[in-house]
């Protein structure tokens, strides 16, 4: 699947031999596969860059972008396209700015030393860290990696859109579709929920691809674990260098035709959680592909950091709620990691829009999660070739589900996130959810409510409130985002708060909000 | 009369040894020992009938009301105060309900029946995967639990002459000599280390079962509710300590590979075998006291399994004293080999196989020789000199203490002026404390992880203890 959901180069490579005529079908198969993988090069390409006629092109953050006038403070006449207070925003407060420096901090020393590794300069961590820019040309004299996940790393790094007609850029701008940005000149669409999520998702989840991927030797060095993933939670907590569009000036409310009855973070939500999935399968796919190739002992099973980390890092405790609650398959097999799948029963719910559609999508849903648990659960560390054809059906299922749930016809409105917030205590609450599950359904609980009250003003509800702030305690749903705040100085008390989560408090709080929703 | 071809004669040949071996194979074998003749055997139980506990515990043979360990009260004493009597018992618990729920995965509680699961009963009942097509005589009694016969051997054959024979002989057709420590050793392990389809594996771990770490030599020095004196161990040797401590190492060590051998070898056992690792190597959290977290020996990449940290760590220390001769290469490859995502399973087979082999010729070694003061002394400094691995995970340390401890106290039963150096005693006591510390939680359980072990406290006790070992005797 190519960044825009779509298949690439895929079925193409299906190809059945047929052993009677063994000559025959590795000719014929020689002949497609070199097609096939001509086919899927360009392809390749092509996702990778949104047209291949783009021209590469990295800038400095502060001279490339954040000058006075630019984003780094609005010019004197009243400024209509943007803020301008972009870049100062994210250089005072964004940690995406430290991505690099951190990398020379104690902790990148100590892995660097670890693994073996020149930290620094390492691709392995640069594809996260900064970005690997092989061609010195695509760097503009401003860029530094000092910079860390700069400008161009999530808007797009291309010439076009950078330099495009100024000064009367700004006029022509404003006219064309966030589409035709993209396509045309390269910047990214990140209004679009779907390209949020995977670009985001490439390295808070990981994207094999774009080398992008925390192996477990690279946590037991040291890395911090990564938090399990929600796009609008991580967004939202994100110091926000732009307005979600009911916060916007009515005159740029009008040019973007907002009629307030969208519910921009909702839609974020279930988008969210098609593509993650999405992407997290294909992640699997990719690294099961190499376990079936692969001869050496090391390599034939699945790295460990593709397994639920908090299966095996907890501290054991008798009596356990993990037993208590029993296993999804053997027990004592290493789990899938269980939160990609936790908010997509409410995400097929707003896709479907009544219960007679989202029924068999719910069962075709259930039935390839139990054959990728099942494969998992085949043996130790499950096995890579059932993953992979398991993981596949899942991905391909997922990106359906985002391509239904992301079409801009597909309005998230009131009645939507009301569903939303009267299932998820109900559906939610019969389980036993694990923490990182058990985040990505208060995370969204908490993001729909908020903005259910910002938007339609309603009247606080003190006893959902009590709720949601008991779950952000128990849940540390708070994410350490800003510049001021420290992940490694923060991970202890976190990750003690992860080793201490029994599901049963959790269970309790969405007893209380069942039945607060659907409110008049 | 027409003659076959030599081919077919020799396929039939072949085909009919692949046949009686495959049948032989099929046999449970209850323990192999080396070298038989010269010990008592743990007879085959398939051709014996079980007798049953009420066949010992009349008030005239072992039923007798006198006190803990009295001769003539061993029923008493085991049915008392002796846990094994209630292993089956145990089995009607909720505990043991949920494990068998988990572990086959039923719909509820009331559907887990663990007293009927022949996993379950091969160990809390008698060592047998078989039990339910045993010979038994009729007041077998499963309700009895681990008894007479579990340790003593199926009893058809000597239960109406074992009294009658002359004292001290040691051969009665189906009885398991037990006053011989290696002998003794070899009962326990069965269940306790785990044999063939007796196996406390990871799947049942994770169910709930207890993870099995059993330690022969402490196992005996605790063992309360013996039902027989303790004065008889020490006084056939007086360095019993010592001797319970080095054979159940090696003895223990052994069973493991054998067990690693048929884990790997049997294609429908999971693979790899996580219960062959040190637990706290995966189960820690994750709270970043990164000083803390256990490391796997050696020289393995990051993030790799560290195995064997519980069976094997004192074996190289041990064979090094015992058989200076012999360079136990073969264990050095394991953790290596067992380290890999998915190790391969027949290179690890011959590799536990003959370590099986290099720690039985070590064991013959030991018990040819015997191990005098001086070498338990040079052991025993030794222990206290390790550092390294050893000190890489709680398990590895756990074992140093035991060994140290346990030599301590050999030396100080031979010559009561060892013992006696001011200081020593609490030393060695010290490193055990320092091992308990690691729990976070008081330890009312078997099942907590060993979160705050700290390699560097293990280290100062280390010290300590090896200059108390140095000074003079008083």
């Amino acid at each position: 699947l190519n960044d825009q959901g779509q298949l690439r180069g895929g079925s193409p490579v299906r190809i059945r031999f047929s052993w009677k005529a063994i000559l025959i079908a590795v000719v014929c198969a020689a002949v497609v596969l070199g097609i096939a993988g001509a086919r899927r090069r360009v392809e390749a390409r092509t996702a990778a860059e949104p047209a291949p006629r783009l021209t590469p092109f990295y800038v400095g953050a502060k001279l490339g972008c954040g000058t006075n006038g630019c984003h780094g403070a609005p010019p004197s006449e009243e400024p209509l396209l943007c803020r301008c207070t972009e870049y100062t925003i994210w250089d005072g407060k964004d940690k995406h700015v430290d991505a690099y420096k951190v990398l020379s901090g104690e902790r990148g020393k100590q892995m660097g030393k670890l693994l073996g590794w020149d930290v620094a300069t390492d691709s392995r961590c640069l594809s996260c860290h900064g970005a690997v820019v092989a061609d010195e040309k695509a760097k503009h004299k401003t860029f530094t990696l000092e910079d860390g996940v700069s400008c161009s790393i999530c808007h797009g790094p291309y010439k076009e859109w950078y330099t495009h007609g100024l000064p009367v850029f700004v006029d022509d701008w404003r006219k064309m579709t966030p589409r035709e940005k993209e396509t045309k000149y390269g910047m990214t669409d990140l209004w679009d929920p779907a390209k949020r999520t995977a670009l985001c998702a490439s390295c808070h989840l990981g994207n094999k691809e774009q080398g992008k991927f925390i192996t477990h030797e690279m946590y037991a060095a040291g890395h911090p674990p990564l938090p399990s993933f929600e796009v609008a939670a991580f967004s939202e907590q994100m110091p926000r260098h732009w307005q979600y569009r009911r916060e916007k000036p009515k005159k740029v409310q009008e040019i973007l035709k907002y009629d307030g009855i969208d519910r921009e973070q909702c839609k974020l939500i279930f988008v969210g959680a098609a593509v993650t999935l999405r992407e997290s399968m294909r992640l699997l796919v990719e690294q099961c592909q190499e376990c079936i190739k692969a001869t050496d002992a090391d390599r034939k099973s699945l790295d460990y950091a593709n397994f639920d980390c908090y299966a095996c890092h907890h501290d054991l405790k008798s009596p356990s709620w993990r037993q208590r609650r029993g296993y999804s398959g053997k027990p004592g097999r290493v789990p899938r990691q269980p939160w990609p799948t936790t908010l997509i029963p409410f995400a097929i719910s707003f896709g479907a829009g009544n219960d007679k559609e989202s029924q068999p999508l719910t069962a075709e849903f259930e039935t390839k999660v139990k054959a990728l648990d099942a494969a998992f659960a085949a043996q130790p560390f499950g096995d890579p070739a059932k993953i992979e054809a398991a993981a596949r059906e899942l991905q391909l299922w997922a990106n359906a589900l985002a391509e239904r749930i992301n079409d801009p016809g597909k309005i998230c409105d009131d009645a939507a996130a009301r569903t939303f917030l009267a299932a998820l205590p109900v559906q939610l609450g019969k389980t036993n959810l694990d923490y990182d599950s058990a985040r990505q359904a208060a995370w969204a609980y908490q993001t729909v409510w908020r903005e259910h009250q910002l938007v339609t003003k309603a009247k606080a509800d003190p006893e959902v409130d009590e709720v949601v702030l008991g779950l952000n305690k128990q849940l540390r749903l708070d994410l350490p985002a800003g510049r001021d705040k420290s992940i490694v100085k923060e991970l202890g008390e976190g990750l003690k708060i992860l080793n201490d989560y029994d599901p049963d408090p959790f269970r309790r709080a969405l007893e209380r909000l069942s039945g607060r929703f659907p409110m008049k | 009369m027409k003659r076959l071809p030599l081919s077919l004669i020799a396929a039939f040949g072949l085909l009919a040894f692949v046949l009686t071996s495959g049948v032989l194979r099929s046999i449970p074998v209850v323990v192999k020992i080396a070298d038989e003749d010269s010990l008592n055997l743990l007879t085959d139980p398939a051709r014996l009938h079980l007798q049953g506990v009420g066949s010992c515990s009349a008030a005239s043979c072992h039923g007798y009301n006198g006190p803990k360990g009295s001769k003539g009260s061993e029923y008493t004493t085991w049915v008392t105060h002796d846990p094994h009597s209630r292993a089956y018992t145990v089995l009607f618990e909720e505990r043991s309900r949920l494990i068998e729920k988990n572990l086959h995965q039923l719909e509820r509680l009331a559907l887990a029946r663990p007293e009927k699961d022949p996993l379950c009963l091969s160990c809390h009942v008698y060592p047998a995967p078989d039990l339910e097509t045993s010979p038994r005589h009729e007041r077998f009694f499963e309700g009895d639990g681990v008894g007479c016969e579990a340790c003593h051997g199926r009893a058809e054959k000597w239960l109406s002459t074992h009294y009658r024979v002359p004292k001290g002989t040691r051969q009665l057709p189906g009885m398991i000599d037990t006053r011989d420590l290696r002998t003794r050793a070899e009962v326990c392990v069965r269940c306790h280390v785990g044999e063939r389809e007796m196996d406390v594996n990871h799947d049942l771990i994770a169910a709930g079962h207890p993870r099995l770490r059993f330690e022969y030599g402490a196992y005996l020095a605790n063992y309360h509710f013996r039902h027989w004196k303790e004065r008889d161990d020490t006084a056939r040797d007086a360095d019993h300590e010592a001797r319970a401590w080095m054979i159940g190492q090696l003895v223990s060590a052994r069973k493991a590979l054998e067990l690693l051998s048929y884990r790997a070898a049997n294609a429908r056992k999971p693979w790899p075998e996580f219960a062959e690792y040190n637990c706290a190597a995966c189960h820690h959290n994750l709270t970043g006291k990164d000083e803390n977290r256990p490391r796997g020996p050696g020289r393995l990449p990051v993030g790799a399994l560290p195995w064997g940290t519980w069976y094997q760590p004192m074996v190289p220390i041990l064979a090094a004293q015992l058989t200076p001769e012999r360079e136990l290469t073969v264990l050095k490859r394991l953790p290596e080999l067992m380290s890999k995502r998915l190790p391969d399973r027949s290179t690890v087979v011959s590799a536990a196989q003959a370590g099986t082999r290099a720690l039985e010729e070590c064991l013959q070694a030991m018990l040819r020789t015997g191990v005098g003061k001086e070498r338990l002394e040079a052991l025993l400094a030794e222990l206290a000199r390790s550092r390294g691995n050893n000190l890489a995970t709680w398990e590895s340390a756990t074992q140093l203490y035991l060994g140290i401890a346990a030599l301590h106290q050999a030396l100080s039963d031979l010559d009561a002026a060892y013992g006696t150096r001011p200081g020593t005693r609490e030393a060695v006591r010290g490193l055990g404390a320092e091992l308990q510390n690691a729990f976070s939680e008081k330890r009312e359980n078997l099942y907590s992880s060993p979160s705050r072990f700290d390699p560097a406290a293990i280290e100062r006790r280390l010290k300590e203890i090896e200059e108390r070992l140095r000074s003079p005797r008083p």
